[in-house]
């Protein structure tokens, strides 16, 4: 059975890039989410395996969803999705539970190395 | 100190006398007795409680210049430097204060060098070893900007899997493992010293430093104008370009001084310069704190010295002439640094008599310069006094003020890419304004196309580039034509025509700024704007004055560089 993902970033764009990359890649993409408050929602609902989380997102950034899902999922999979000069919320995240990070603009070979190093 | 303050005595007594001790105690005699000399002139105008001035200032300067001499030749004397300071070890012995307590292994992972956001690829390194447990610590500590981390490992950690947990965090490029001797109390004695927040580098290093910079930033130019040949995703001049804007940078700032540090001795030469001409003088600084490129400001001090002795010794009047002209005894010189876009602006203004036009344009004549009809203009002027024939002239000096060095500043400004300006007021003074490039070391240039032919034309001055419509040329007499830019008249001149080159027909124009001197350059084509490393240029003798210097593109052709104020 494929593996499931959740998208997490508000711009439409970039959520159709990551679900391209994944979907070439065999992965299922469960769904999609343009706030935190909503990444948090859809996490619960759908229990996916892979979550690909956006930092600056309105109405809960990516960092507080990361903290909001490992209160109740401490082994979540969560990949950062970072620009360049985000390097210390990318630190923070980590702190709260983060997997791993792929760097913005995205190289779907580095964003799929990240994934399979999340899901080994 | 001079027409003055107490506390400023007392100020320069009290380092005499530390120098004084000092020396002594390092047995460096010579030192020690020009210091004490010092001490006691300094002490006996304490004593006086009057105000310091005149004569008395001339004994403390030699009695502080000498002082200065024996304190060099110390210097001089000593051996020389025990070669450079030894790196600290890579390992993290001066890293942590100490290993924790308990530690058994250290395991030292190293990040591959391209790493993106390292200092979060080391952080995450630290979280997934972290989760595996047996991790007493690590260095350095989270955000830390690093290339490796350094886990310190308790008895019961699970070694394997820690290496696989750390080699899953990514981008790592090795991974080792080693044992910890029995109690190992590392370095927990005397701490490593903090770094210091100064270093001292030899100005060739820095130079040498920004010279790659600069070349590397040409060659990134070049690999990314070769397109995907080169780099299929772009990603690698991506990279490198970010490295480069990072690298340069830093060594910009590195190179950047306030320009205090070289007006400090100004105002001993306004000082002395007022002396021997025997005229009052107040000599005021304003902009000190500027900054600017250490080798713009060594190549700009020697201008500003020839300005700064002119106005005193042409500008400022003597005493009685003030009087009978209403003015203040005491003549005024201002010298004012200020930033304007990507240069440094430097006034020098003094009050003084200003420069008799028509004794300039005279003694031109006599010298058989051509000169124009009518009373010259600020900008005439400059040109006549800039004329290297001209300076020589003998008498012009006594007659008219200005002369001797003048070329030389005009040159030394053309050379550093800079342009001067000249403002004069009969009866009421003159104002000489410098403008040079805030660095020499990379400059930003418009590429134009002129026949056929590419030209650089630094920015220094561009205020903008537009599209140049024939139909929006104006005539403003038989051979001068402008352009509205902005709703304002700019005259425009056509590069071809200054190049002597067969131009196919203008479609652009770079517009030029200096003070109120403005210039719309007509070029036949706006190729780009790109970074350029400005080689020194010997122009032949009769070069056309247009050219300023000469640089490479990033196509590895050779170029021009376009001195746009020069044709305005």
């Amino acid at each position: 059975m494929a593996r499931t993902v959740l998208i997490c970033d508000d711009a439409l764009f970039m959520r159709t890039m990551l679900a391209e990359i994944m979907e070439q890649a065999g992965f299922e993409v469960v769904g999609q989410a343009a706030t935190g408050a909503e990444a948090v929602r859809l996490f619960q609902e759908l229990k996916p395996d892979l979550v690909t989380m956006d930092i600056i997102m309105p109405d809960m950034g990516g960092i507080d969803a990361v903290r909001e899902i490992m209160r109740s999922t401490p082994d979540a999979n969560i990949v950062m999705c970072s620009a360049m000069g985000q390097q210390a919320l990318v630190i923070e995240a980590i702190q709260a539970g983060a997997r791993d990070f792929i760097v913005k603009p995205f190289q779907p070979a580095r964003v799929l190395e990240a994934v399979q190093r999340v899901l080994g | 100190m001079e027409g003055g303050a107490h506390g400023a005595t007392e100020e320069a007594f009290r380092a005499a006398h530390t120098i004084k001790g000092l020396a002594a105690a390092m047995g460096e005699d010579a030192v020690s007795a020009r210091a004490h000399a010092l001490e006691d002139l300094l002490s006996g105008a304490l004593a006086s409680k009057e105000a310091v001035g005149g004569t008395r200032i001339d004994e403390l300067l030699e009695a502080a210049d000498a002082l200065a001499a024996a304190i060099a030749h110390g210097a001089t004397a000593l051996p020389p430097d025990a070669g450079p300071v030894p790196a600290p070890p890579a390992t993290y012995d001066g890293g942590p204060a100490s290993v924790p307590e308990g530690t058994v292994r250290v395991v030292n992972v190293r990040l591959r060098p391209e790493t993106p956001l390292r200092a979060a690829r080391a952080a995450l390194v630290r979280s997934h070893a972290e989760r595996c447990g047996g991790v007493l610590g690590a260095w350095p500590p989270p955000g830390a900007d690093t290339d490796s981390v350094v886990l310190f490992l308790g008895a019961g950690a699970d070694e394997a899997a820690i290496g696989e947990a750390v080699r899953r965090a990514g981008d790592i490029l090795d991974v080792a493992f080693e044992a910890v001797e029995a109690p190992r109390v590392a370095p927990s004695a005397p701490a490593a010293p903090a770094a210091a927040s100064y270093v001292r580098v030899d100005r060739a290093y820095l130079d040498a430093l920004a010279e790659s910079v600069a070349e590397l930033s040409v060659l990134h130019e070049r690999a990314r104008t070769a397109g995907p040949a080169l780099d299929p995703a772009g990603w690698q001049a991506d990279r490198v370009g970010a490295l480069l804007a990072a690298l340069r940078r830093t060594v910009l700032d590195m190179r950047m001084v306030p320009v205090g540090a070289a007006f400090d001795r100004f105002n001993r030469l306004v000082r002395d310069a007022a002396r021997t001409a025997d005229r009052d003088v107040a000599f005021t600084i304003e902009g000190a704190e500027i900054e600017l490129d250490q080798a713009v400001l060594d190549a700009v001090v020697e201008p500003l010295v020839h300005l700064l002795r002119n106005a005193v010794d042409h500008g400022i009047e003597p005493r009685e002439v003030r009087l009978s002209a209403g003015k203040p005894v005491r003549g005024s010189i201002r010298l004012a640094a200020a930033r304007d876009r990507q240069s440094v602006r430097f006034t020098v203004e003094d009050d003084g008599g200003g420069i008799h036009r028509d004794r300039v344009a005279a003694r031109a004549r006599d010298a058989g310069l051509p000169v124009p009809s009518g009373e010259p203009t600020d900008d005439e002027l400059l040109r006549l006094l800039a004329q290297p024939g001209f300076s020589t002239a003998a008498g012009v000096t006594t007659l008219s003020g200005r002369g001797i060095g003048l070329d030389v500043v005009v040159d030394r400004l053309r050379r550093l890419g800079g342009a001067i300006d000249l403002e004069t007021r009969a009866g009421s003074g003159t104002t000489f304004t410098l403008r040079v490039p805030l660095t020499l070391a990379l400059a930003h240039a418009l590429r134009v196309r002129v026949g056929g032919e590419d030209y650089a034309i630094p920015l220094t001055h561009v205020t903008e580039a537009i599209a140049l419509d024939s139909a929006a040329i104006e005539k403003a007499d038989a051979d001068r034509e402008v352009i509205r830019v902005r709703g304002a008249a700019v005259p425009l001149v056509r590069l071809g025509r200054v190049l002597c080159a067969a131009s196919a027909g203008e479609s652009a124009a770079v517009v030029a700024e200096a003070g109120d001197r403005r210039v719309a350059l007509g070029v036949d084509e706006l190729v780009g704007h790109e970074q350029i490393l400005v080689k020194p240029f010997d122009a032949p003798v009769n070069a056309l004055p247009v050219f300023s210097g000469a640089t490479l593109l990033a196509d590895g052709r050779p170029a021009l560089l376009i001195d746009p104020l020069s044709v305005a």
